[in-house]
């Protein structure tokens, strides 16, 4: 006895199981090509990208509209290369704004480590503010209703990783100035790759402490539901969602990208200054007080935006992903 | 790093046998701890009530960055679950978090059990009866699990 919905069910389970198989083939060939971070790449490699391809025969429809958006594309490449000089990429399989943020903070931390004049990271408050934060966050996020047993390995990892930031050689000998850090650039160099190196290992330190941030950033919207429900019902009016409900569907899963709530509140919970750049294919027009105009790609900066001691992020975004600019 | 997803099970396995959810058992297969046997009781007042359903958790040393291959190894009948054993639930595929442990992971499959979810069949002819015909749903059901007992011997 056969039913005649029974053949498209058919269809459809066997469609499920090759979505599902198509989608880690796609993450596999993201794994096998793009490293979790890249080395820093001179910011000429951005205008690169958006120069025409001479040898791309023109034969769309859509060619003016895609020229126009290239061109946008283009004038904003070339507006961030004044401003910054170096990107550095980070692997497109959804963590990108946790992971660009982790490494960018980890390398903030590391530098200014090479400023204290002492050998006791504490000495620097901004180091000591980063450390206690970390340090207390375990009971933060228990105590926000996450079981201890499944958080504590991620929180460990990123407490090693501040351990290892603090312990690599800075060579304190020397009292450090800014006029005497040219005689230290070679033990800085050799700090950063050594960090560069732990946080590109494969299933290790960065996938773990990044999903740590993913923890961070669900606690912190959960501890202030006021601050972050707006964010929510501006995001997409037709399916309003709970704060609870939101974390588990869009923060807690890994590989889940992140939107404007998650950027702002991990930026908060840490206490640091996050500035992005929006790379959308537009260019903002600014009037000067002399009436000339000029043009500037859009910036936003989310948490710590006035102390001057703050630690600071740059994060370069084109719809969908997020790189690291210096 | 190998030791991590090994650290994570054993955490796991103290967790599992410190605090026990009811309903649900499970235990490394002999030496091998990436390789899990377990067992989901069907739950009280249920078509599934006395069932022993057998599964195997195949964990990799992703875990718990990626979920674990779950399988039923008894005979199943449910919209979301298929011929061979796999199970569609959110939490073992687009949905999973390194939050869920191995309880929550059998927790959610013993709820799944009474609470099917239309959207994603994985046996159509279930999904068909649970939908239009439930008393011949749960007669299938009871089958399924007098068969958990012959398979258990």
């Amino acid at each position: 006895m056969t039913h005649p919905e029974s053949s498209s069910s058919i269809a459809h389970e066997s469609q499920y199981k090759l979505t599902e198989r198509q989608l880690s083939d796609i993450e596999a060939e993201i794994k096998s090509t793009q490293p979790l971070t890249s080395q820093p790449l001179p910011i000429v490699a951005l205008i690169q990208q958006y120069v025409a391809d001479p040898s791309t025969p023109a034969q769309t429809q859509q060619q003016d509209s895609q020229e126009w958006l290239e061109s946008g594309f283009l004038a904003s490449s070339k507006l961030l290369s004044k401003k910054y000089t170096h990107l550095r990429r980070i692997r497109g399989d959804g963590n990108c704004y946790y992971r660009a943020f982790l490494y960018s903070l980890c390398e903030g931390l590391l530098k200014r480590r090479f400023h204290v004049p002492t050998d006791d990271p504490t000495d620097d408050r901004e180091l000591k503010r980063i450390r206690t934060f970390v340090t207390n966050s375990l009971s933060w996020v228990c105590g926000l209703g996450y079981e201890e047993t499944t958080i504590e390995m991620f929180y460990d990892e990123l407490v090693d990783l501040l351990d290892f930031i603090d312990n690599l050689p800075t060579c304190p000998s020397s009292p450090a100035t800014d006029s005497n850090q040219a005689t230290r650039p070679l033990e800085l160099q050799k700090a950063l790759d050594a960090l560069h190196h732990k946080l590109n290992e494969e299933n290790s330190t960065s996938d773990y402490c990044t999903w740590y941030l993913r923890v961070l950033t669900a606690a912190q919207m959960k501890s202030d539901p006021d601050r972050y429900l707006p964010f929510l019902l501006a995001d997409d009016s037709s399916s309003i969602m709970d704060i609870p409900t939101f974390c588990s569907r869009e923060v807690e899963p890994m590989n889940r990208e992140c939107g404007m709530v998650q950027v702002a509140a991990l930026a908060e919970c840490f206490g640091v200054r996050v500035v992005i750049e929006y790379m959308d294919g537009s260019v903002v027009r600014e009037k000067e007080e002399d009436g000339s105009f000029t043009f500037k790609v859009a910036c936003h900066e989310f948490g710590e935006t006035k102390g001057e001691d703050r630690m600071s992020v740059s994060l370069l975004y084109r719809p969908g992903h997020y790189d690291i600019l210096y | 790093m190998s030791t991590s997803a090994r650290r994570r099970l054993l955490r796991d396995f103290r967790r599992l046998q410190n605090d026990p959810p009811s309903g649900v058992t499970g235990a490394p297969m002999d030496t091998n701890i990436m390789l899990w046997q377990a067992v989901i009781f069907g739950p009280d007042d249920t078509p599934w009530e006395g069932g022993t359903f057998k599964l195997v958790l195949e964990f990799t040393e992703d875990y718990p960055n990626k979920a674990p291959q779950v399988r039923f190894l008894t005979k199943m009948f449910h919209p979301n679950i298929y011929n061979d054993g796999q199970i569609c639930l959110d939490i073992l595929q687009n949905q999973w978090s390194p939050i869920y442990d191995i309880s929550a992971i059998l927790t959610s499959i013993q709820s799944l059990l009474c609470d099917p979810n239309p959207a994603s069949p994985a046996n159509s002819e279930a999904s068909r009866l649970y939908n239009e015909n439930r008393r011949e749903y749960n007669r299938r059901v009871r089958e399924i699990v007098e068969q958990s007992w012959i398979d258990e011997s």
